[in-house]
């Protein structure tokens, strides 16, 4: 394996990485503000692809039209998310946990039949943009410029995410709630507004995620299973509710998945799992839990 | 109405006791009832659809009625999961009674299914599902496969490699049945076919893999000459995506058994890359005989899209089933599956027939390579040859000796 190869991999694993962190970290904040466990993270990605897939067929195929979709399918994710907090979640607030499942788990049903009966069943494809087709090589080794896609919307995640939660108001009081709820109620603050921001801000890296996933993935209902279960484990494995443990076990992930391809191509599939029983043994609250 | 726990105990247990009856009782005399179990929700309806149509339009051709008697079908949905699949189908037989069993696109279902069948001894006809354990290892007297299987599949792409110049090949595709069983077929006929031929890598992906990239850099290293995807339902169009936004397809030649077919091109439009080599019992444009046209203007005319490479399974299956019962004249099925073994009939691609022993249907593989044109707004397939499927089948003596006997 030659220095040119281990590069490549390690681009395409902290790619990929970064495209989980940017689903984990919205599923993750939810979790760490409203205590939350929102099944329905999946379809918000779903969705965020579906809509990419209606824009791209109004604005067109150029590389302008496709970053303008994206960012209008995300923030789309994120009114959809407003109304779900508004309408239903709301009035759940404090009660049980399973309730709060109940509701997240039947949203998963309706989106999937409501995604059927405005999209059809069928597979759906999103166009690359011209800009992020072929591949770069460099000394005998490659890396599909797509990637750089991943790369940069993980990276414009992390700083948003740490302007919101470092610099402002609303974010210093999400990290307070999420840390002692109790305090925060007791020092009068309204924590019914941070819960609402949190869970469209949420619903915005879902439908960013979907939306820049789909060029690239299958556009279908069915979309989201499959995600939504590595996401939990790199939720899990980075501590719930922390989002920088997310980063980094996404990461992790990313990284050790594609070198799992070039190492161990028959047991690829073990790998995050393998890490993810070694991480949840070492340490079971999560890997930057103190 | 409130239901008290004493009334919900009492009909459980009613219900229970009606589905534990014992023995299979006869359809009444008036109709023939025919069970139908399959993906009706989620992107496999591209091919379930198009097998349900098919046997619809066999059906509504003599009017849902032979011997004086009604067809009735009931459809049921197993979402792609063995244990529904297994479930409807007990539902079907002990309370519904049908008399014949049709399904499914999962080879898994398909599997289950198929054993249950057999216990119960009541025919059932797969209709998509293409491991090859359908009617090989796993195959009796009460399964049909009415579609071309995988170790059919894989020898018509083995042949058609064979005639190119490409030595060293890399194999990569779905971990499950179906992958492992087309690509050990594919490596199989092409290593006995080619000596000179060498398998220098292989990789295999989770169904439902979300991002191919690493894989297709571990070809690209590899630098083969040609690869063979045996990629399955869920990962055919997101694979070939990653072919053709990566280059990889001006890089090697690329092998891919269901590339060529609509339901997979049309999914694709401009995405998809040109000269993929790839094959399929059917295509709507191919073969160009009268048969066929009136085939996809009858199917047109009803269900207003084009027939998939499901269609004519459905069709098939419709009417070999009409043919057998009319021929016996009762709906008796040890005589019908008598009747059926061996049988053949004329359908879209010419004439088929179903081998006596191990019950597969032995129908032709069209092999081509991807091309855009402007006759559809998707990818068809161009330089098609026809492989027939006398060439295609295994010897009795294989299936013989893969079923321990």
């Amino acid at each position: 394996m030659d220095l040119s190869t281990v590069v490549s991999y390690l681009l395409i694993g902290i790619s990929r990485g970064m495209f989980y962190f940017v689903l984990a970290a919205g599923l993750t904040l939810i979790l760490g503000v409203l205590k939350i466990i929102n099944f329905a993270h999946g379809s918000l990605y779903m969705l965020g692809a579906f809509f990419m897939y209606t824009l791209i067929g109004i604005m067109g195929k150029g590389t302008g039209a496709f970053f303008l979709s994206a960012a209008a399918a995300a923030i789309a994710v994120g009114f959809i998310s407003l109304a779900i907090e508004q309408l239903f979640l709301k009035h759940l607030y404090g009660k049980e946990h399973l309730m709060q499942m109940l509701l997240t788990y039947s949203l998963v049903l309706i989106f999937g039949d409501s995604i059927e009966m405005i999209w059809g069943t069928g597979y759906h494809t999103v166009a690359m943009p011209k800009l992020l087709t072929g591949s770069y090589s460099f000394l005998g080794a490659y890396i599909a410029k797509f990637y750089l896609l991943f790369l940069i919307s993980g990276l414009l995640t992390v700083i948003l995410l740490w302007l919101y939660l470092y610099k402002t108001k609303l974010g210093k009081i999400a990290r307070a709630v999420a840390t002692n709820r109790s305090m925060v109620d007791a020092l009068g603050i309204n924590a019914d507004a941070t819960f609402m921001y949190a869970f469209i801000i949420g619903g915005i890296l879902a439908g960013l995620g979907g939306a820049i996933a789909s060029p690239a993935v299958n556009i279908t209902s069915q979309m989201g299973d499959s995600i939504i279960i590595k996401v939990f484990l790199v939720v899990t494995v980075g501590g719930l509710g922390n989002i920088w443990g997310s980063l980094i076990a996404a990461l992790i992930f990313g990284i050790s998945e594609s070198f799992g391809v070039l190492i161990f191509p028959r047991f690829e599939l073990v790998v995050p799992f393998v890490i993810a029983a070694i991480a949840l043994i070492l340490r079971p609250r999560g890997i930057l839990s103190k | 109405m409130k239901l008290s726990r004493r009334k919900f105990l009492k009909s459980g247990a009613a219900g229970i006791a009606m589905l534990s009856l014992p023995g299979v009782a006869s359809a009444d005399a008036g109709r023939i009832k025919i069970g139908v179990i399959d993906t009706y929700s989620g992107p496999a309806t591209i091919y379930t659809y198009g097998a349900r149509d098919g046997f619809k339009l066999a059906l509504s051709q003599i009017g849902y009625n032979v011997l004086g008697k009604k067809i009735e079908v009931l459809y049921r949905n197993s979402r792609y999961r063995p244990n529904i699949a297994l479930k409807m189908a007990k539902e079907l037989v002990l309370r519904e009674k049908v008399d014949f069993l049709i399904g499914t696109i999962s080879s898994a279902a398909a599997l289950a299914v198929s054993a249950y069948a057999k216990s119960v001894k009541i025919p059932f006809f797969d209709w998509i599902a293409m491991s090859s354990k359908i009617s090989g290892a796993d195959g009796h007297r009460y399964v049909f496969q009415i579609e071309v299987n995988t170790d059919m599949s894989g020898k018509a792409m083995a042949l058609a490699a064979a005639k190119e110049r490409y030595k060293r090949y890399y194999i990569i595709g779905s971990d499950y049945e179906y992958g492992h069983a087309i690509a050990e077929s594919f490596e199989k006929n092409l290593t006995s076919l080619r000596k000179d031929v060498e398998i220098i890598g292989k990789s295999w992906f989770r169904v439902g893999e979300p991002d191919f990239g690493p894989y297709i850099n571990a070809i690209l290293i590899k630098k083969p000459d040609a690869v063979y995807a045996a990629t399955g339902g869920r990962d055919m169009v997101p694979f070939l995506k990653y072919v053709n936004f990566t280059g990889l397809y001006k890089k090697t030649a690329i092998f891919d058994y269901t590339a060529t077919d609509t339901a997979t091109t049309e999914a694709l439009g401009d995405s998809m890359p040109d000269g993929i080599y790839g094959g399929a019992p059917y295509y709507f444009y191919y073969p160009k005989t009268n048969q066929n046209r009136m085939f996809v203007q009858s199917y047109k005319e009803q269900f207003k899209k084009w027939p998939v490479f499901t269609s004519p399974n459905g069709y098939i299956t419709g009417n070999l089933l009409i043919k057998a019962i009319k021929l016996v004249g009762a709906v008796d099925k040890e005589r019908i599956i008598n009747a059926i073994e061996g049988m053949s009939i004329s359908s879209p691609v010419g004439k088929v027939y179903v081998r006596a022993y191990d019950h597969q249907l032995i129908a032709p593989v069209y092999v081509g390579r991807t091309k855009k044109t402007n006759k559809y707004p998707f990818a068809t397939a161009a330089d098609i040859v026809t492989i027939p499927g006398d060439e295609l089948k295994i010897p009795v003596s294989e299936v013989k000796k893969e079923r321990g006997l």
